[in-house]
């Protein structure tokens, strides 16, 4: 039987790897859409996130004090 | 802290079907653009909320497996933070380099990323077709 009035849109995602200025990548998994729930990838984005967060409070310390 | 929320936008969807014409009118929607709006996407979005003032990347658009062969349109593209730092909290996909309205694929909203200049994100934005279950 043809599906009649179902309309389904495409499952989509959006992964994000931030890469520093210096060249230091850090990947934060998939941030939107499919499989950003699922454990392995939340733990990821986590570990990312707390990395991240570190590197650009170190920045701005060493911006505070001129480098 | 905006919702993780991506769609194929209704637009997308025109794109799509544009693109299966013998002489479509839509180039690939493969230019990544990102932004700082907070309000959670949606089917009805049309542009980005509060588009960065860089440029669009013109991203790599390949076919991929997740479930049956070819199934899946992904761009892989990358855009740097120029001027002054941002908390990124949006992105798009469009199929044009400048245009607005009438050119949005895909809109997504997430928790903030914060950059400074110089920062680099690299996006993988993939949508996958699969049939109705």
């Amino acid at each position: 039987m043809a599906y009649v009035g179902h309309v389904k849109r495409p499952k989509a995602s959006l992964s994000a790897v931030v890469i520093k200025a210096d060249g230091t990548r850090v990947d934060l998994g998939t941030i939107a859409g499919e499989g950003r729930n699922d454990p392995a990838n939340l733990e990821k984005g986590k570990a990312g996130r707390e990395r991240l967060d570190s590197m650009l409070a170190k920045e701005k310390k060493e911006a505070h004090h001129g480098g | 802290m905006a919702a993780d929320v991506v769609y194929v936008v209704d637009n997308g969807l025109a794109i799509t079907t544009d693109r299966l014409l013998d002489s479509p009118t839509h180039n690939p929607p493969k230019w990544v653009h990102w932004g700082t709006g907070t309000t959670a996407a949606t089917a009805a979005d049309t542009v980005l909320e509060t588009p960065g003032a860089e440029a669009r990347t013109e991203g790599t658009e390949t076919q991929e497996t997740v479930t049956t062969t070819n199934d899946t349109f992904q761009v892989v593209g990358t855009i740097t933070c120029a001027g002054s730092g941002k908390a990124i909290t949006e992105a798009g996909l469009f199929s044009h380099l400048t245009s607005t309205t009438g050119y949005l694929y895909l809109r997504a909203t997430f928790d903030v990323i914060n950059l400074n200049v110089g920062d680099s994100i690299q996006f993988t934005i993939k949508a996958q077709y699969t049939n109705p279950a």
